[in-house]
């Protein structure tokens, strides 16, 4: 499997859980695992060290736009699953209007994926923030 | 302009178990943000804030929440605005027991399900650790509170439980060792320990053992409330 299949996969699994609050915990660990295989897919264009756990990815200076798009959206992302989810607990209302932006934010991350792959692989850039190491 | 606003400490600053590394835990209830003399008391140190509105929190006590339990337990008043004092101490005064540990068997299962599927060789060993040590000391947390020996910190609740359902003393001896996996995961630990997909197999296992005796526990304790 390609890393941009493992992440198209990696999506699609995180929907098919979305629609229902009481496997939150389970769909936010989902969304995790695509957070991270995406943010591997960039660190490999990037010509940087992959990630080992899912976190803010924040590209270099120079870095290329499509991979910046991608790390503007798993961003999101994250900090989004982090506030319907805080600390631990779902909330079934923020739940039910977090998930379909969320939802929202996958189907752009979707989309934008296949730029990052037919494009140019760069020469390697500098180290991203240490956040992103973890 | 006036803010109402409460701010309480919970976690293992309150518990008073904390290492320097030690996220701050802070509940922010209301509107406002975290009070300077909040943020100096604690400077230095990463301060990890959770919001809620009162609706939210009187929406949560009403199916008896066990964050606010964890709360109940173990959480301390750092500010309070005149017009918001003890308030939040009466909502968990007033607390019914937890009513959706059954929602949360199910989703316990289908994540170790999922990091199931990622075996034989999972493309991200170490997140999968990680993410297996946070399910087993959900498992513990909600175990030990249905056993009415609520434990909220890291490697009790699993102590806990272990000891009460009489299950093998390893589990708990080496339960340490594998929720390291996820101090590192935070970013709180920067000693990465070395990975091995022979121990996610083996706490993968253990974990489906605990598991099924925490549906048993949940099975029972809701035939208790009906009777």
């Amino acid at each position: 499997m390609s890393h941009l299949s493992l992440c198209t996969t990696r999506i699609q699994q995180v929907r098919v859980l979305a629609s229902d609050p009481e496997l939150a915990y389970a769909a936010r660990t989902r969304l995790r695992r695509a957070v991270l295989a995406c943010t591997q897919l960039v660190a490999r264009r990037a010509g940087l060290r992959e990630p080992r756990y899912p976190g803010r990815y924040d590209l270099p200076p120079g870095a290329p736009p499509e991979l910046r798009r991608i790390c503007e959206i798993t961003n999101r992302l994250l900090d989004r699953s982090q506030s319907i989810c805080q600390p631990s607990e779902p909330l079934d209302d923020r739940w039910s209007d977090g998930w379909s932006e969320i939802l929202a934010q996958l189907d752009e991350l979707e989309r934008s994926l296949p730029g990052v792959e037919q494009g140019t692989p760069n020469t390697p850039l500098q180290p991203p923030s240490a956040a992103a190491e973890r | 302009m006036k803010v109402s606003l409460a701010v309480w400490l919970y976690g293992s600053e309150a518990r008073g178990d904390a290492s320097p590394s030690s996220d701050v835990d802070v509940l922010l209830v209301g509107e406002g943000l975290v009070p300077r003399e909040v943020s100096q008391r604690y400077r230095g140190r990463r301060i990890s804030v959770s919001r809620y509105g009162w609706e939210e929190m009187r929406g949560m006590a009403e199916y008896g929440s066990l964050f606010l339990h964890h709360l109940r337990t173990e959480a301390k008043v750092l500010y309070e605005s005149p017009d918001t004092a003890g308030r939040l101490r009466a909502i968990l005064n007033g607390l019914p027991r937890y009513q959706r540990a059954q929602r949360d068997v199910r989703a316990f299962r289908q994540s170790l399900l999922d990091i199931s599927a990622e075996l034989p060789e999972p493309p991200d060993l170490e997140f999968e650790l990680a993410t297996l040590a946070a399910l087993i000391r959900r498992i513990g947390i909600l175990g030990s509170y249905l056993l009415g020996r609520p434990r909220f910190d890291r490697i009790g609740p699993v102590t806990e439980i272990v000891e009460a359902w009489k299950l093998p003393g390893v589990l708990s001896s080496e339960f340490g060792a594998l929720y390291r996996h996820r101090v590192v995961a935070d970013g709180v630990d920067s000693v990465p320990t070395p990975p091995n997909a022979g121990v996610l197999t083996l706490w993968i296992e253990r974990a489906g053992s605990m598991l099924d005796r925490l549906e048993t526990q949940t099975d029972e304790s809701l035939k208790l409330v009906h009777h």
